[in-house]
């Protein structure tokens, strides 16, 4: 048994470094069971994470990646109840990091996915909160300020340092919440998920910083689903169903090769880089990319054949169209959040609305089902003016799916739950019967219809959310941020059910951060910025090259692979990776068009 | 996983009881908006935050939960003559943790459940008003600020004894109310997954 | 959130202890000493609030924490006095009694003066510097925790609440209508909050293990509140009045006051 190592204040100056060098997390042969479950939510899983090292943890919801980071962060099992065997060591000596963190010398800090929930709620400014964990650690008062003032800096957060953290966004209260754990001096941060709530401009800076804080000696474990930041690590391992399948860098690790047997997708990047046979390392470099692809493309992949099937009306439902018209809505200080706002939906149409926090899309979306009235301006459905229907009369016609589904479930099985929207609405009893079995099937969850909703992880509950809303039959569908949270096989999902919808000729509206799959399920793209539209048009004309400064100017970049093209100079605006592929696989001669 | 002996003693404190003590606080408040001002119901519920936090992590931290949450609602959002009254949350939080310690909100329990919920909630509204009618006749000469000092009238004209009719005052309205914040009570924590119930000292009574 | 303001009188500057100890001084001795004091003990607190500048706000917090609740003692003991019998005011069938009246005018002086030095207080005194105050003097500091994490929820949460009001009217959940209906809204409404929130604690209480929270260190503090000499005097006159207190009320039930 080594010795406790306290947190010197005097090492190089800076009070908030680790003061071991030497410090760093080894796992080896972990294996964890939950108590009351039959299987092990991680077996034998071995990670070395030394000083200065970036390790990326990949794998589908219920992998074990959030294991995996308690299990590091030495949480379990004093902390969070469940077997566990094998070592987990953090620096040289066998200190195990459950009784570093007994003994208050821990070493290992943690963030988890929700910004809100890791803010003390008990400090008014975010110096003061920074000083929380100090304060629990018994650091000296007068060594408190140096650390904070030293963290700030560092992080870049010294002009929030007065603000209130729950003013914050949540981009910048997970700032708040890495840069907490940094200023108590953590020689590892273990990461769960820290960007699934954050849109991308902020899960890159997340990236940034964390490569920023390894580069200083940091050892950092970050389990993730974001290309950006996994491919922001030196090695990544994947987790599949408790067990490591592979540590590699990201550049193989992620490859086709490797996430699709497993049930994943794999980055446009890694995919394009593998089809361009460069090496590992620059897989993620686009410039590197679009030069390995001038070349000779081998293979293209086979395009998905399997036919959407398009969703059954149960109800009598006609395809609405929506008309926005000088569309104006004020905050309650006077603040215009929209600016006069001309949209014109038609039925069947299917539309993505992307821009930056801020820019307006929610408050648009909730003029569609008549959670906000306008305060200049007119919204019709159908070229019915809406503004004096109810919300719960209007949710007939409009399936509003809201971003958190916590907000929305309350009942004890998934079936139940699925009913409500239907019992509101008062349909007969064969025909909610049926239209929740179609709802489970086109979510993939007849499984689980006896389940406990909050038993699922977050990406099934935000399933069964959409679940709910589909049963209800609506004429128009609008998603709020239907794939934030969710992992590869999650946002596949949800861009079937988009896929089936539309099949039906209903219409479709999403807000989505996320440019795949918006280039790839929807053929209409609005994209706002500070209140008005300052793009429409299919994902070719929005994602071209030459509207690439346009679309910076509203904090967002093309997805992965129309960047690519740009720099082939293509004319074509691909949706995804195996479209570009395909697509120069065709212009090159070497197969046939599917 | 909890002895008996656990029931009564401090270990029921643990982080996670801290944390629920404080989310619970503001659930009060919360559903009192909700049930007063959005759904305008003639119920109250605004102890529902308190009898949770009894029932899952104890007796003493419940009656804690109740005397904190009257005093932080009447001293932030007032009015702070509902203070006094913080002893009468103390009881509830401490019936609900005493009646949760007995299992009496065990969601295995099927209807037998329902009905000790039931009887848990008058007894418990019973209590609060025996409870509060010394508060209000000494504190308040008889009244406690609240709509059903408007029955009040009835009462007076029933008795020539002020303490009894503010005593038959409270009993009008606590027993329905608190057998209704029960009722919710055990409605809800049947849909909270058994994962979650048992992170809190006396969750597993509620299974 | 709540009765605070910030501002730089004197009552402002003064330590929140000897602030804790006023005001109980100030709720007690309105029921613990003699009727005739009461005048003055509405008038002191009044008058220091607003001479440390507390102004109209005050007025009105003290207004409208005190006018429903005497209007309820002095309209019911006014008019539902058992055993009355001189009546001042016959409107119909109710009379207003001069019994009534003297039993509710005291009841009411009482709730005045415990209320006005109450606001005083809260309007004053930042809850985060009373917290730190007690933790110094012996209280446990999760016992703080549990107050300021408190505060700060209770907006979050109604927010929460107001968003889970949106979700299910967009499930087509009526919050408006006849009585089964907004009754039939109660697990609905309630149930996403109730539920929503106790997984959240899992989370929270995990972030505060991560925070070092039971660590079980002695714990220091980031913000201090200084002790000045006034504040020092302060709490011993305090303290005296607290001590005279009892006294009085022995005296009074040994009868050698007998006021």
């Amino acid at each position: 048994m080594s010795e406790a190592v306290a947190t010197d204040t005097t090492t190089d100056g800076a009070a908030d470094r680790p003061t071991r060098r030497d410090a760093g997390l080894s796992i080896s042969g972990l294996t964890v069971r939950y108590y009351g479950r039959e299987e092990d939510a991680l077996r034998d899983v071995s990670v070395d994470v030394p000083p200065g090292a970036f390790v990326g943890v990949a794998g589908a919801n219920g992998a074990g990646k959030s294991t995996l980071t308690l299990a590091a962060a030495g949480f379990i099992p004093r902390i969070v109840r469940a077997q566990l065997s094998g070592t987990v060591a953090v620096g040289t000596g066998d200190l195990p990091a459950a009784e570093a963190i007994a003994t208050g010398t821990h070493q290992v800090g943690i963030v988890f996915p929700n910004p809100h929930n890791q803010l003390s709620a008990t400090k008014a400014t975010v110096r003061e909160e920074l000083a929380f964990g100090l304060e629990n650690l018994g650091v000296p008062r007068i060594d408190m300020d140096a650390r904070i003032d030293s963290v700030l800096d560092r992080l870049r957060i010294a002009h929030l340092a007065d603000r209130s953290p729950f003013a914050l966004s949540g981009g910048e209260q997970q700032r708040v919440a890495i840069a907490s754990i940094v200023a108590m001096g953590m020689a590892v941060l273990v990461l769960d998920e820290p960007t699934a709530q954050l849109d991308p401009l902020s899960t890159a800076a997340v990236g940034d910083l964390l490569k920023e804080l390894a580069g200083e000696g940091t050892s950092i474990l970050v389990a993730e689903h974001a290309p950006t930041i996994l491919g922001a690590a030196e090695m990544c391992l994947v987790l599949s169903n408790g067990q490591a399948v592979t540590t590699d860098r990201p550049g193989r690790a992620l490859a086709p090769d490797v996430l699709e047997p497993i049930g994943l997708r794999s980055p446009a990047m890694v995919s394009l880089a593998v089809a361009a046979d460069v090496p590992a390392e620059l897989a993620f470099d686009e410039e590197s990319v679009a030069n390995g692809l001038r070349g000779v493309v081998a293979t293209a992949p086979e395009p998905d054949l399997a036919v959407t099937q398009p969703w059954v009306a149960v109800r009598d439902v006609r395809p609405s169209g929506i008309t926005v018209r000088g569309l104006v809505h004020r905050y309650p200080g006077g603040v215009e959040a929209l600016r006069g706002i001309d949209l014109e939906i038609d039925p069947g149409e299917s539309v993505a609305i992307i821009g930056q926090n801020g820019s307006g899309k929610t408050t648009l979306v909730k003029h569609l089902n008549g959670l906000l009235r306008p305060d200049a301006g007119l919204v019709a459905i159908d070229g019915v003016d809406i503004a004096d229907r109810l919300v719960h009369e209007l949710a007939g016609t409009v399936g509003f799916v809201f971003q958190n589904p916590d907000d929305q479930l309350f009942n004890r099985t998934v079936e139940r739950e699925v009913r409500f929207g239907p019992k509101n609405l008062r349909l007969t009893e064969p025909e909610t019967a049926r239209l929740v079995d179609e709802s489970l099937a086109v979510i993939g969850l007849e499984a689980e219809r006896s389940s406990n909703p909050y038993d699922l992880n977050v990406s099934s509950r935000k399933l069964v959310a959409l679940g709910s809303v589909l049963a209800m039959d609506p004429s128009v569908l609008v998603l709020d941020e239907p794939t934030t949270g969710q992992d590869g096989p999650g946002v596949a999902r949800v861009g079937s059910v988009v896929d089936s919808f539309k099949a039906a000729g209903r219409t479709v509206i999403a807000i989505t951060h996320d440019m795949e799959f918006a280039a790839r399920h929807f053929g209409r793209i609005v994209v706002m910025r500070l209140g008005e539209v300052v793009a429409d048009g299919p994902p070719a004309d929005v994602f071209r090259a030459n509207n690439v400064e346009l679309l910076a100017s509203t904090g967002l970049t093309p997805p992965p692979s129309a960047r690519i093209a740009a720099r082939l100079g293509l004319d074509y605006v691909p949706a995804d990776a195996d479209s570009l592929l395909r697509f120069l696989a065709t212009r090159t001669g070497r197969t046939q068009p599917a | 996983m909890t002895t008996r002996s656990s029931t009564f003693s401090m270990s029921q404190f643990t982080t996670t009881t801290i944390v629920l003590m404080a989310v619970a606080i503001a659930i009060n408040i919360a559903v009192g908006y909700v049930v007063q001002n959005v759904l305008k119901l003639p119920i109250y519920l605004d102890s529902i935050g308190t009898v949770l936090v009894g029932i899952l992590a104890g007796p003493l931290a419940g009656a804690a939960t109740g005397a904190l949450a009257n005093i932080i609602w009447g001293l932030t959002i007032g009015p702070s003559t509902i203070t006094p009254f913080a002893i009468t949350a103390l009881f509830i939080g401490f019936l609900a943790g005493w009646f949760g310690s007995r299992g009496w909100f065990a969601a295995s329990g099927g209807g037998i459940s329902w009905v000790r919920a039931a009887i848990a909630g008058v007894i418990t509204g019973v209590v609060a008003a025996i409870v509060s009618a010394p508060i209000a006749y000494f504190v308040f000469g008889g009244t406690t600020g609240g709509g059903t000092d408007a029955v009040v009238a009835i009462f007076r004209n029933m008795t020539d004894n002020i303490f009894l009719a503010t005593q038959l005052q409270g009993l009008a309205s606590d027993p329905v109310d608190k057998l209704a914040t029960f009722l919710v009570a055990m409605a809800i924590l049947i849909a909270v997954p058994v994962t979650v119930k048992t992170t809190f000292p006396q969750g597993e009574k509620t299974v | 959130m709540g009765f605070y303001v910030p501002g730089q009188g004197w009552l402002h500057r003064l330590h929140p202890w000897p602030k804790l100890l006023f005001v109980i001084l100030g709720v007690l001795a309105p029921f613990l000493l003699p009727l005739v004091l009461l005048p003055v003990l509405i008038v002191t607190p009044i008058g220091l609030a607003l001479s440390a500048g507390l102004g109209e706000r005050y007025v009105r917090n003290v207004a409208i924490g005190t006018l429903p609740i005497c209007a309820s003692i002095i309209l019911v003991n006014g008019f539902f006095y058992p055993g009355a019998r001189e009546v001042v005011l016959g409107l119909g069938p109710f009379h207003l009694t001069r019994e009534g009246l003297a039993f509710a005018a005291p009841t009411a002086a009482r709730v005045i003066a415990a209320v006005a030095a109450t606001i005083a207080f809260v309007m004053t005194t930042r809850p985060d510097d009373l917290m730190e105050a007690l933790v110094e003097r012996g209280a446990h500091p999760k016992l703080a925790f549990v107050v300021l994490s408190a505060i700060q929820t209770i907006p979050r949460m109604i927010d929460k609440a107001n968003r889970i009001l949106e979700a299910q009217q967009a499930r087509g959940l009526a919050a408006s209508g006849s009585f089964g209906a907004r009754g039939r809204a109660i697990v609905p409404l309630l149930g996403p909050l109730i539920i929503g929130s106790l997984i959240d604690v899992r989370e929270r209480s995990l972030a505060l293990e991560a925070r070092a929270f039971s660590s079980g260190a002695e714990r220091t503090a980031y913000r201090l509140v200084p002790v000045r000499a006034v504040d020092r005097l302060a709490t011993r006159i305090a303290l005296a009045g607290l001590l005279a207190l009892p006294v009085i009320v022995a005296l009074r039930i040994a009868g050698v006051i007998n006021v």
